[in-house]
């Protein structure tokens, strides 16, 4: 994969950027609990807005843009297009920039009522009526799924940009990482309702590893095969609507898990 | 589809491919590359392709696809002195027991599935660096001097 | 005195804020005529979300709410499910759960001094500036929000949003091994965070004082950190049950967070309230450190905020080693438990302050509506009324910058985790 003209130029230091949108901001916190490794990233980058470390100048042209969060309001919209042309390359980080995050429940309701159920005075709002991914508007370069994103992940990645390659992206379901870490088939011994075969891996299997099933917070993998999966639910017990909540859950934005939630809340 | 084509068929550019992980000294395959794409624009008689990947599995194949001659760059950990560079060709390595590098799926696995599958260039040679040790002058040359060993000179076959 | 001034401030984003805020400020006359703190956190409906979920799907998803504080969202949500349904998990999920949350006070503390406050008090534009002069300060600030990040990580397998807990209990017991190498690391901790309480009180901190109700969590027997009843020094001692008959919430135009009052009137919660409310819970040992000082506690001076997370540090990591010091695994880490339908009650002590969760279940155990009144929310009303108090007596006369940087350092002692305020400061000044 050829990276795009002079995005890294080695013999300067890049200059990078952490943007938040709509977000818990635990994406961020991926590199604020990287420890040491935070003091040790200053000496191979320029980090020239990060607004939870300190640095602040949201408008500087910048090699790599990290963005957090989803696209809410107008002004999320503005300024997502003003980072897109700052930046050089532009990676997504976490469930709500790689697909609206848990909010993007609303996409599907009148969110309007809700608002109204909430907010006593709903008109002191300033939103749109949907909360949609960073690649829905501008273009995006690397998606690091997760919720949180894995800070070994992303490290990964600024590592790579820095000795120009391609970032590699996961596409394989978690079902690989469980196998090669030898964690026990939460599906297959417990009958319980486990979305790894439909999840992109690189959590490290973490679900699992406590005994419990995948909960699907990094994402669809490749060749989501919903219905044999919502099937194998059912078998276990899970009503129609049950199994469309776990399609319906973190990642919900994702269309493949949007639509695959919509089948089984249909009666399909 | 035909998977192998014959050599008069293959693009005759060499390609360099630098494997490794974005991960302290695994990252030697990368920056020998970089160092070696300056070294040899003086080389004359040659024509090259430079290629980096991160972790790339059977994807491999794929970036040597097509051409005649492949040269793979990565860290070596074989309990050598660091910095050395061993050169090890196709045939030796589907004899090494544990990989040649530290990836989930690694090199020498991919090559023998390469090799059952005939997708392999018909000359393919790994440079392994020796991990231990930052890239050095004295590793790049003896790098440069290694593959001009190995490789035939331009019109001899 | 001298003419009086227009002056017009603009700050975009408060650095070090998380989130977004805007801070209006009209002077007129050499007084403040108008001031508002918008919260401008887009909304991200939560309190909808949830419904029609299952009670261990909205522990999951409360913590999404806030990236900083996971394990309180999914404390305050698992107490409040385990009441209604009247399950006891029992002594040792109890005192894990204690023990989990000391490791986020530990990370979120940690951070805040550190990442965010630490750098005003000593002249620096941000931490990265800080390491510099003061690299020793840093490191073990790191060293310490690591330390809590990997206590949660052990009962949770990551610290951001954790997918240990469940309904009555956990899905997973740490190992002995674990522990042990856990336990070591705590009591390596123990000087630092000793070290921690003596720098912090040794930081040029403003003399503010002024007058505020202090309120949190109080419980017979431990610093309020998990569970208790809600509390305040002007005579507050509920259940948690009862909150709505004396703290109502209200929206206001200017921000998207309800703001809370207790009996009309703003309040504060957070570690400054906490400690002011509970000094004769704390450990005899973080005592003594606190009494070494000099620094008199109750106090009613918001810059001593600082000083009460360094000592609240030392006080969880006190906490955590005495949890773990007879740790035994047990055979299973949860109890089995049947739903029952009503209204779910649940509250506890968030790094920022008291975390309160209401919702209503049905028979099979879904949510159909959910409350959640986070820390921020509460703090907002005394927030304002801080910054034109103190603003006030810092001069208002004094240059636009230096104003606009003491109300930066009066809004960061709140600490105000704007993501988490569910439902930046761009101070906007005019004075004529």
């Amino acid at each position: 994969m050829v990276l795009p003209q002079g995005v890294l130029n080695m013999s300067d230091k890049p200059k990078i950027a952490v943007h938040k949108f709509s977000s818990c901001d635990g994406c961020q916190l991926a590199f604020l609990n990287l420890g040491e490794t935070l003091l040790e990233l200053p000496k191979l980058v320029e980090i020239v807005h990060f607004a939870e470390a300190g640095p602040m100048d949201e408008d500087q042209p910048v090699d790599v843009s990290l963005v957090e969060g989803s696209i809410n309001t107008a002004h999320d919209l503005e300024r997502i297009q003003r980072i897109r042309k700052n930046s050089g390359y532009l990676i997504s980080i976490g469930a709500c920039a790689t697909s609206g995050g848990l909010q993007a429940l609303r996409n599907m309701a009148d969110a309007k009522a809700w608002a109204s159920a909430i907010y006593a005075s709903p008109e002191h709002l300033d939103s749109l009526d949907t909360a949609t991914a960073i690649a829905d508007h501008v273009k995006v370069d690397l998606a690091l799924w997760g919720c949180p994103v894995n800070s070994r992940q992303v490290l990964g990645a600024l590592r790579d940009l820095l000795f120009g390659v391609a970032p590699r992206e996961e596409r394989r379901p978690l079902c690989m990482e469980c196998k090669r870490m030898g964690k026990v088939c939460t599906l297959v011994t417990q009958k319980a309702a486990c979305m790894g075969p439909v999840t992109k891996a690189g959590c490290g299997a973490l679900c699992p590893s406590v005994g419990r099933a995948c909960y699907a917070c990094y994402g669809p993998s490749e060749l989501v095969n919903d219905s044999s999966l919502g099937r194998c639910f059912e078998g276990f017990g899970l009503l129609p609507e049950d199994v469309a909540r776990r399609f319906h859950f973190i990642s919900n934005g994702a269309p493949v898990f949007r639509q695959a939630g919509e089948r089984f809340r249909g009666g399909a | 589809m035909n998977f192998v084509l014959n050599d008069s068929e293959a693009n005759q550019a060499i390609v360099l491919i630098g494997v490794g992980s974005p991960f302290n000294d695994d990252t030697l395959g990368w920056q020998l590359l970089d160092a070696l794409q300056q070294e040899l624009a003086t080389l004359p008689g040659y024509e090259w392709v430079f290629e980096k990947a991160d972790r790339p599995g059977p994807v491999l194949l794929e970036r040597m696809k097509g051409y005649k001659r492949a040269v793979l760059l990565d860290a070596l950990d074989a309990g050598l002195s660091p910095g050395t560079i061993q050169v090890l060709r196709k045939e030796e390595l589907a004899q090494i027991q544990r990989p040649a590098s530290s990836h989930a799926i690694g090199v020498a696995e991919v090559l023998a599935l390469g090799e059952r599958l005939q997708m392999l260039p018909s000359e393919l040679y790994l440079l392994g660096i020796q991990m231990g040790t930052a890239l050095s002058e004295q590793v790049v040359q003896a790098a440069v001097a290694k593959l001009e060993e190995i490789l035939a000179p331009p019109g001899v076959e | 005195m001298s003419e009086q001034r227009d002056i017009r401030i603009e700050v975009p984003v408060l650095a070090r804020v998380e989130g977004e805020g805007a801070l209006e400020l009209d002077i007129e006359q050499g007084e403040i005529r108008n001031l508002k703190l918008r919260i401008f956190e887009p909304p991200r409906f939560f309190e909808k979300f949830v419904e029609t979920h299952t009670c261990d799907d909205v522990i999951d998803m409360v913590a999404r709410i806030c990236g900083i504080c996971p394990v309180a969202y999914q404390m305050s949500a698992a107490q409040a499910f385990e009441r209604l349904f009247e399950i006891d998990p029992g002594q040792w999920v109890r005192d894990m759960r204690r023990v989990m949350y000391c490791g986020e006070w530990l990370q979120s503390h940690a951070l805040h001094i550190h990442l965010l406050a630490a750098p005003d008090f000593l002249g620096f534009g941000n931490a990265i500036e800080m390491a510099g002069q003061y690299p020793d300060e840093v490191r073990r600030g790191l060293m310490l929000q690591t330390l809590g990040n990997d206590l949660i990580a052990m009962f949770g397998a990551r610290s951001v949003h954790p997918v240990g807990l469940r309904v009555g209990g956990f899905y997973h017991a740490p190992s002995l091994d674990d522990v042990s190498t856990m336990r070591e690391r705590l009591e390596a901790a123990l000087p630092e965070a000793e070290a921690l309480i003596a720098w912090a009180a040794s930081l040029n901190m403003p003399d503010d004082h002024q007058q505020f109700v202090s309120a949190g969590l109080r419980h017979p027997e431990e610093y309020g950190i998990y569970s208790g009843n809600m509390y305040s020094d002007s005579g507050l001692d509920i259940d948690v049950s009862q909150w709505d008959e004396h703290i109502r919430e209200i929206h206001i135009p200017h921000s998207t967070a309800l703001h809370a009052e207790l009996n009309g009137k703003p309040y504060l919660v957070g570690p400054l309230a906490r400690l002011n409310i509970n000094l004769d819970r704390l450990p005899p040992q973080t005592a003594a450190l606190l009494e070494k000082t000099g620094i008199r506690f109750p106090s009613h001076n918001m810059f001593h905020s600082l000083l009460a997370r360094a000592v609240e540090i030392h006080m969880v990591v006190v906490q955590a080693c005495q949890l773990l010091e007879d740790y035994g695994v047990p055979d299973r880490p949860w109890v089995d438990w049947q739903p029952k339908p009503g209204v779910a009650y649940g509250a506890s002590e968030a790094p920022r302050g008291t975390l309160w969760h209401r919702y209503e279940v049905d028979g099979k155990g879904h949510v159909s509506s959910a409350r959640i009144v986070p820390p921020t929310s509460q703090n907002q009303g005394r927030i304002e009324e801080d910054i034109a108090l103190s603003l006030q007596s810092f001069g208002l006369d004094k240059d636009e910058d230096a104003l606009r940087l003491h109300a930066e350092k009066v809004i960061r002692n709140y600490d105000p985790c704007i993501s988490c305020a569910t439902h930046f400061l761009q101070l906007k000044m005019r004075r004529s």
